[in-house]
């Protein structure tokens, strides 16, 4: 499973980095960025409640 | 309409009378009547044009995440006919004054993607959690300048007076840390915030008559305040230019390009007056709802005080359930089905977000005050998605701040009258007047 931000909607809110460090980190250009490539098996609740809490509807999940 | 002991049905419940606003605060039976029966309702009443009353937490999540399915280009706002008029007559009258077409946004909210993401962008970086983190020394001095003089000048004068003493909150705490940080953060000077308060309060209150001048109707009202800001915020820009950019909103917006073009002045004063305006009318609402929460439930407000780690959470309850936005409108732009009903392309649909904050399907106990709810996920700030509050770590951020300054005041006030409402207004759920005594 990987996880994509959409960097036109994305502004920094950091719910995903608050959720899920090991996945997500807000840059100092306020742009959220995904550490890893493909997300383990045992990260994907945490991933899948960032995707919910995002309050821009950022992220999306592929696989 | 409805007598109280008279049973409630879709066919007589009314979620659109202001004046029933006024007299009974928000209709949540009529609300929860809806998600149970009809969570996708075609709402026909006089005086409102018809459309899909939307109150269910996940469709109003839905239309919040798929912009291009439901636009923001058409009407935005529900409001009576006669109001929905005054809007269109504005739009007719300003495109024949500063150029352009009444069909033209009247503000970045009112565009869909890309569009609204580039102008929407030119400014966000103001808001972030970081942005607000630079900002919060500062802002923390303020919260506690305005607590300490309700606290040791106002309760102390108040609980002087004996029986006798009432304070009105709106106007001595709640009103004046959101006027502040969002005139300081735009780059408005110390002098003209309280013009800038009132303006806000009849853009948003002109269909009370309290927020107008004696003699003036709703659309005189309504034209003096926005021609006299729009004129201040031209003279605000032209200053500008001659004094040198700062590091505040209103340079950001005369600095910025959007596909190489800068913004034309009438933009930068709409955008500076609708960020002033939403970060005035909400936060204010939001935090006069706290106290009276607060004030009401004593088991939560000292479980707040033995434990302010709790105040994060505590601040998205108060969210949740002051529910201060009411609800914005959308236009489908296609043919679509929601949970079995057609809606037809040019349809509208509002989506009442008070209702979506009481949905049981999504909040354990909606009806209990639980300052330590989690997960919490409201919308007070609107449905995630396109046009999520912009605002919304700002407004946090200054309740954490008066709240954490309140907790050692809070027990030693009561409530002495029910808020009294903003009369006429459809959108935001303004509470004009909220008294409090000592308690005994």
């Amino acid at each position: 499973m990987k996880a994509i931000v959409d960097h036109s909607l994305c502004e920094g809110h950091a719910k995903c980095m608050d959720n899920v460090p090991e996945v997500f980190e807000v840059r100092e250009d306020d742009r959220s960025y995904t550490l890893l490539d493909e997300i383990p098996e045992e990260l994907r609740a945490k991933v899948e409640r960032a995707v919910q809490v995002c309050p821009r509807a950022a992220i999306s999940l592929q696989g | 309409m409805n007598a109280a002991n008279e049973l409630l049905t879709l066919q007589n419940l009314d979620i659109t009378d202001t004046e029933l606003y006024v007299r009974h605060g928000y209709p949540w039976a009529a609300w929860d009547l809806l998600r149970r029966q009809a969570p996708v309702f075609w709402y026909q009443r006089p005086r409102h044009e018809p459309f899909w009353a939307i109150t269910k937490h996940e469709d109003i999540g839905y239309i919040s995440r798929n912009p291009n399915l439901f636009s923001n280009t058409q009407i935005l706002r529900l409001s009576d006919v006669e109001t929905v008029r005054i809007g269109q007559r504005g739009r007719v009258r300003n495109a024949n004054r500063y150029g352009g077409s009444p069909e033209d946004p009247p503000d970045f909210i009112f565009m869909d993607p890309p569009e609204h993401r580039q102008h929407r962008g030119a400014v966000s970086r103001h808001f972030t959690p970081r942005a607000m983190r630079r900002l919060e020394d500062h802002f923390a001095d303020l919260a506690d300048n305005y607590v300490s003089h309700f606290a040791s000048v106002v309760v102390d004068e108040m609980t002087a007076k004996g029986e006798l003493g009432v304070v009105d909150v709106v106007h001595e705490l709640s009103a004046k840390l959101p006027v502040a940080a969002i005139c300081e953060m735009a780059g408005v000077p110390e002098e003209d915030w309280e013009q800038i308060f009132r303006w806000t309060e009849t853009l948003v209150g002109a269909g009370d008559a309290e927020f107008r001048r004696p003699g003036e109707n709703q659309e005189q009202a309504l034209r003096r305040s926005s021609g006299e800001w729009r004129r201040y915020n031209e003279d605000l820009v032209a200053q500008r230019m001659k004094d040198g950019f700062g590091a505040d909103l209103l340079s950001t917006l005369m600095q910025s390009e959007i596909d190489g073009q800068k913004l034309t002045p009438r933009e930068i004063s709409s955008y500076l007056t609708l960020l002033v305006a939403a970060g005035n009318e909400t936060t204010r609402n939001s935090t006069t709802g706290g106290i009276k929460v607060l004030l009401e439930n004593p088991d939560q407000l000292e479980r707040l005080i033995a434990k302010p780690e709790l105040m994060p959470s505590a601040v998205e309850e108060i969210l949740r359930w002051t529910s201060v936005v009411i609800q914005f409108q959308r236009t489908a732009t296609e043919d679509l089905e929601l949970r079995g009903q057609t809606i037809r392309k040019g349809e509208s649909l509002v989506m009442w977000y008070p209702s979506a904050n009481r949905d049981e399907d999504v909040f354990q106990d909606p009806y209990t005050f639980d300052i330590g709810r989690d997960p919490n996920d409201h919308f007070a700030f609107g449905g995630f998605g396109e046009h999520f509050c912009l605002g919304a770590h700002l407004a946090r951020w200054e309740m954490r701040a008066i709240f954490h300054a309140l907790l050692p005041v809070l027990p030693k006030l009561q409530l002495a009258s029910e808020p009294e409402l903003v009369a006429g207004s459809l959108h935001v759920g303004g509470i004009k007047r909220m008294l409090v005594r000592a308690a005994g």
